[in-house]
Parts: C-alpha cells; sequence; structure tokens
C-alpha cells in the first residue's frame, strides 16, 4: 500500500511539471493581450510617444530581424501606432472584480479572470482529493479486518486518484484538441457598437474572423502576404487570417488584377487589385492620394453570366478626365504597403472580413454567403 | 485482484493516456510551417535558376520577382497566367488567371519547365522544389485559395 502511494506521488510529481509548463503561464511573446496593446517594431524603430518598450520577445520578421516589442495598456482611449509603420490592435474587457480569486491576486480582464478560475479549481481538486486520501486510509487502517470497510477505504482512495487524474488530464485533453480552447485569448473578440442615431437597435459592428466555416484556404508562404510578414503590419492581431482571405483574393500575388471587376467600356481595365484586391472605386480615398478620391463608379453590369448571374464587365462612369487616373490608383493598390493600408482601413486593423465577404465565408473565416457569391 | 494490482494496471494506463497525450501534444505544437524546410538539394537546384531565370525577371516587391506570364487576350485585364519566384523562401508561385483551370495549368507548367530548364533542371527535379499552383477568387472562386501542385509531381490535386 505504502508503495503504491509512493509510486503514485512520483507519479503525479512527473505529471505536474509538463502541465505547469504548458500553460497557465504568461505569454512570452509580444503579443496583444486584453490589458496591452503590442506590436513588433524593426529596423531600430524606436517606439512612438505613448509606447514603451517592453521586454517580450518579438519574433523575426522576413528580414531575419529581432525587433523591439513596444506595448501601450489598453486603458488608454486611443491605441496609435508604436512606430510609424506598425499597429496592432483589439479589443478590451477590463473591469475590477468585486472579489479576488484565492491565491490568484487581483485580475483585471476576463481571460485572466477565467485562467485564474481554472488554477484555483485545480487547487481545490488536490485539497479535496488529498483530504478523501486520508478519509479512506483512515478508514482502512481502522478496519481491524472488516472486509467491507476495508473495500470502502480503497475505493475512496481510488476514486480521489481517479478525480486527480481527470481534473489535471482535461486540461491536456483539451490542448491537444485545440490550443485556443486553454489559451483563453479574447483579444480577436471586438466590442458591440450601437449603430444609428435614434433607435435602440444594437447591431455587431464587426464580424469576428475566425469563422466557424469549412474553407479550405492555406495562407500565403511567402512574400507580403506571408503569416509572418502580415506581424509586422496592421493586420497583425490576425496575421493568419488575413494571410488566407490574401491567398483567396490574388494568391499572395501583389501585381494581380480582378477579372470580374472590369470596365468593359475603358479597355476592359481592372478596378480592383492587388493583394486584397481593391477596389478602387469604392475604396479609392483610402489609397491616401487625392488623384484616387473620386474616380467615379463601376455603373451597371453591361456582361452578366448566365450560368450563375455573375458580372463580368460593367460600364463604367469615370470622373470626366480620369482614365489616366484609374490606371493610377490601380497601380497604387499593386503596391504591397498601400494595399494592406487599405486593408486595415476596411478590416479595422485586422477585427472585421465583411469587406471580403464571400472569401472569408470560402474560408471559414467569416462572412456571409449570398446569392451574390458563387 | 488485489489493490496492489489494480494500483499497477492503473498506473500501466495512466502511463499509456499520458504518453500517447503527450506524443499529441508535441506533434501538435511542432511548428507548422506552411513553407517547406529547404534541403541542401533544393538550395543548390534554385541557385542553378536563380543564375539563368532572375536577371531576366522582374522585381516587383520585396525579393519577390516576375519570372514569365502568359499571353494576354485583348478582351482580358490578365494574362492567362503569372510565375513569381519569391527569393527569400525559394517559393515559385505559379497563378493561373483563366479558366478552364486545367488547360491553363498545362500550359503554365510547360512555361515553367521551359524556364527552369534553361538551368540544367528536369521535370523531376521540378517536383523536388517549392512550387505552388493557384487561381484567384475573381478568376474562380471555389478553387482559389488552394495549391493544387504541379499536374505531374506526386502532390498534384485536381480541380473541383
Amino acid at each position: 500500500m505504502k508503495k503504491s502511494f509512493l509510486f503514485f506521488s512520483i507519479l503525479l510529481a512527473v505529471f505536474f511539471v509538463p502541465s505547469s509548463t504548458f500553460g497557465l503561464g504568461n505569454t512570452t511573446t509580444c503579443q496583444t493581450t486584453l490589458s496591452y496593446y503590442r506590436a513588433c517594431v524593426y529596423g531600430g524603430t524606436a517606439c512612438s510617444t505613448g509606447w514603451t518598450e517592453s521586454s517580450l520577445a518579438c519574433s523575426n520578421n522576413t528580414a531575419g530581424e529581432t525587433g523591439k516589442c513596444c506595448e501601450k495598456s489598453t486603458q488608454t482611449t486611443s491605441t496609435g501606432n508604436p512606430s510609424s509603420t506598425t499597429t496592432s490592435t483589439s479589443a478590451s474587457f477590463t473591469y475590477t472584480p468585486l472579489e479576488e480569486i484565492p491565491g490568484q491576486g487581483t485580475t483585471s480582464d476576463l481571460s485572466s479572470y477565467i485562467k485564474g478560475l481554472y488554477s484555483f479549481s485545480i487547487f481545490s481538486v488536490g485539497i479535496a482529493a488529498l483530504l478523501m486520501v486520508i478519509i479512506g486510509g483512515f478508514i482502512y487502517v481502522t478496519a481491524a479486518g472488516n472486509t467491507s470497510n476495508v473495500d470502502k477505504g480503497k475505493e475512496y482512495i481510488k476514486d480521489a486518484f481517479f478525480g486527480i487524474l481527470i481534473a489535471f488530464g482535461s486540461y491536456l485533453i483539451l490542448y491537444v484538441i485545440n490550443p485556443d480552447l486553454v489559451n483563453v485569448d479574447l483579444s480577436s473578440l471586438s466590442k458591440l457598437a450601437m449603430v444609428g442615431g435614434s433607435g435602440s437597435s444594437y447591431t455587431e459592428q464587426s464580424t469576428p474572423v475566425k469563422g466557424s466555416g469549412n474553407g479550405t484556404c492555406d495562407p500565403v508562404p511567402s512574400g507580403s502576404c506571408s503569416v509572418e510578414s502580415l506581424k509586422s503590419t496592421c493586420l497583425a492581431s490576425n496575421a493568419e487570417a488575413f494571410s488566407r482571405l490574401c491567398n483567396k483574393e490574388s494568391a499572395g500575388a501583389v501585381n494581380s488584377s480582378s477579372g470580374v471587376d472590369i470596365c468593359s467600356n475603358y479597355g476592359n481595365a481592372s478596378f480592383s487589385g492587388g493583394l486584397f484586391q481593391i477596389n478602387v472605386f469604392s475604396n479609392g480615398s483610402m489609397l491616401g492620394d487625392s488623384r484616387c478620391n473620386n474616380l467615379g463608379s463601376k455603373g451597371t453590369c453591361a456582361n452578366r453570366r448566365a450560368s450563375d448571374g455573375v458580372c463580368l464587365g460593367w460600364n463604367c462612369q469615370l470622373t470626366a478626365g480620369n482614365a489616366n487616373d484609374l490606371n493610377y490608383c490601380m497601380g497604387l493598390t499593386k503596391t504591397a504597403d498601400k494595399n494592406i493600408s487599405v486593408a486595415c482601413q476596411l478590416s479595422g486593423n485586422g477585427v472585421n472580413t465583411t469587406p471580403w465577404a464571400c472569401s472569408a465565408n470560402k474560408c471559414g473565416l467569416g462572412g456571409t454567403s449570398s446569392s451574390f457569391c458563387k | 485482484m488485489s489493490f496492489f494490482k489494480k494500483t499497477l494496471l492503473f498506473t500501466a494506463l495512466f502511463l499509456i493516456i499520458f504518453g500517447v497525450i503527450a506524443y499529441l501534444f508535441l506533434k501538435k505544437t511542432s511548428p507548422s510551417n506552411t513553407t517547406p524546410k529547404q534541403t541542401e538539394e533544393t538550395i543548390q537546384l534554385n541557385k542553378q535558376i536563380e543564375s539563368t531565370v532572375l536577371p531576366e525577371a522582374q522585381l516587383i516587391d520585396k525579393g519577390t520577382y516576375l519570372i514569365q506570364e502568359g499571353k494576354q487576350e485583348a478582351n482580358s485585364p490578365n494574362p492567362d497566367y503569372s510565375i513569381y519566384y519569391f527569393q527569400e523562401t525559394g517559393q515559385y508561385s505559379i497563378v493561373l488567371l483563366k479558366t478552364p483551370l486545367e488547360e491553363t495549368r498545362k500550359e503554365a507548367e510547360e512555361a515553367f519547365l521551359k524556364q527552369v530548364a534553361a538551368s540544367g533542371v528536369t521535370k523531376q527535379d521540378a517536383c523536388k522544389l517549392f512550387v505552388t499552383v493557384q487561381t484567384i477568387a475573381s478568376v474562380d472562386e471555389i478553387n482559389s485559395g488552394r495549391n493544387f501542385g504541379l499536374s505531374f509531381c506526386p502532390n498534384a490535386k485536381n480541380f473541383d
């Protein structure tokens, strides 16, 4: 009996080491949390005013540089940019709990609170199991030959160990199924906002990018739309999702043009292009060049495919004298930085995939499917 | 069965379950890199190709070269296909921009093989390179976002 307990103690000790290593610890890389906006900056760039340099590690960027991790409290009203080139934002859900969790200190966000509750419940299970082992042992040694009590004592001890096994095993099992189940990362969620001035209805301001679809879009492996590269942009908070979206839209080809957003009456010139297939009629003003502010509109459909109703060409209505501007602005969409900058503006820095609803839906990244999508 | 035997049995089961979970955990947390690791052989092949192909290619983005484009029809905003090379990862990206995709893939593959053949790289060697064959949503929404591979290589997939 004593040998069995000793053996179990060693077993549990072995089990405890990886368990404590696996999780519930602090994130050691430069990632946005509910308490801090964080972003890596590279090329010797200093953190901007209002941002402080953190000791957290930054992964190498595509050029192999190790950057500085700039951070800023989510309590501040404006995120701003950590440097002149990178931003990273997320929603914050901070509050002050009425009562702290024993042994966990005061938590200020929901994610830490849930983790604290889990840790506390694990401690509770351990203490309860120890108590039950003691009670079982006591019944066992005082059985004085009564086989019923001997069995009862053994049952107590056995059940206590099963309880411990289940409690500790749950973390590993959940982690194996999906690490996000135990990370409790709520940074990708956005706040609800009231829209409309007079009504009392609420609507979601944005669509979460991690949808439940069954899409099969791969991330772009190389170039400006690769996950690693997007991590150093304003899409950092959802780099992988937007890399997949980029793959769907342009296959990561920076100079690609749309095959359907074309002006039939202007030599089949495209009006959407680049990594995220930015539409220059709808979003030209986001390119940061006055020539793209008012290019015109795509007009009516000139060539509709009978099989699925998709419009393959439009009777574009360009603002007078803007034919050259259309080409110029399309050129801007084909520069990676400009294109990603517009994607950031459209998506709220990687939060909202609605502007690419069809592709996002097909990739399982939120969005909606409609008759408009093929 | 004695308590000691039960304990042993329980311990054995525990260790087996723990071992399986630990194995799955380690397997799952190994870096999920979509970029295949370049071997000495592929690095050598890429060097050969770079020396002949890159001087003729157009640098369109940081480390991204446009190697070749297919013909462009008068009523089309795009060429039939584009072939890119990403120097940092040694990836060749063949983007198909005309349907039917199967025909365009064949056409693009021929052009790609012709390009690399100038560097002494054979059809068999081409399968050792990191090559993706894809299309974009505005050309084919169903098939975009996925890599279909070179049709003559083991990782080739059919279009839907």
